[in-house]
């Protein structure tokens, strides 16, 4: 699990988020992400659209990579925390779990953000 | 990892260029080929510098301007015959002179190592890593060579 942030970036002054949706993503992870942000005391939005149609703080951006392992699961997530105004990364997250050490998306979701928004 | 993509007529600055990079990772001995700071760093400098666009590169004391490149995100396959890597590097050109950034922008490329050029598919990684890291400063030389500094 590995987590950076730009140098000067300042996620404690970010408030709203919109979570753009991967294109490919069929199960729902801008949701799982949206909802982690909301535990965590943030105003979160999802959508398809490149920008949101009102002004965010910040635009959170993923990628997934699911195995299959007599079922599927989910064996990375990245995770991109952009300013929202000029898309430019300001920190990101990653986790990656092989199959015996598996978690579910919710708990991916829950890790990489903790570790994005640690103090 | 070092470009020297043709870039035509360059605006030249006659000051001096530091670079930071911050957010790569390092190889480990049994993990995918990575890009570590040191590293691309390094390509910077020296792909920056045979470019001739500043007067010095390398040197953070002192130097007019500072170059942050910031790895947000390094795309691998976990499997396949072409191995894409995908990387995106947030780069901000701050004018130390006056304390503000004169230029930034997030730049993503992508390079695909196939079956023909490695038989180890840890080896394709590694050069679709090292090809995605190559065009990217590619890129980041043609954005700076049309910046007109001091």
């Amino acid at each position: 699990m590995q987590s950076s942030k730009a140098p000067g970036a300042d996620l404690s002054s970010l408030k709203t988020f919109y979570v753009q949706k991967l294109p490919a993503d069929g199960r729902g992870i801008e949701k799982l992400i949206v909802a982690r942000l909301d535990m965590m005391g943030f105003t979160a939005s999802s959508g398809e659209a490149e920008a949101p149609s009102a002004k965010v703080d910040a635009i959170v951006t993923y990628q997934d990579k699911w195995m299959w392992d007599i079922t599927m699961y989910m064996i990375k997530l990245d995770v991109q925390i952009r300013d929202g105004t000029t898309g430019l990364a300001l920190a990101n997250g990653e986790s990656m779990r092989p199959s015996l050490q598996r978690k579910s998306p919710e708990g991916m979701v829950e890790e990489v953000m903790g570790n994005i928004f640690k103090k | 990892m070092v470009a020297t993509p043709d870039i035509g007529a360059v605006q030249k600055s006659a000051s001096g260029l530091g670079i930071q990079v911050t957010g790569g990772q390092q190889t480990s001995s049994v993990g995918a080929s990575q890009i570590s700071n040191e590293d691309f760093g390094r390509a910077l400098e020296l792909s920056i510098g045979k470019a001739g666009l500043f007067a010095m590169v390398g040197q953070s004391n002192g130097a007019r301007y500072q170059l942050n490149a910031y790895i947000s995100r390094v795309s691998q396959p976990l499997v396949g015959f072409s191995m894409t890597v995908t990387l995106e590097v947030s780069y901000m050109l701050i004018d130390n002179q006056i304390h503000k950034t004169v230029w930034q922008k997030a730049i993503t490329s992508e390079h695909t190592a196939s079956p023909g050029e490695a038989f180890a598919g840890v080896t394709r990684l590694r050069l679709a890593t090292e090809g995605a890291a190559q065009q990217n400063i590619g890129f980041l030389l043609r954005e700076l060579s049309h910046l007109k500094l001091e």
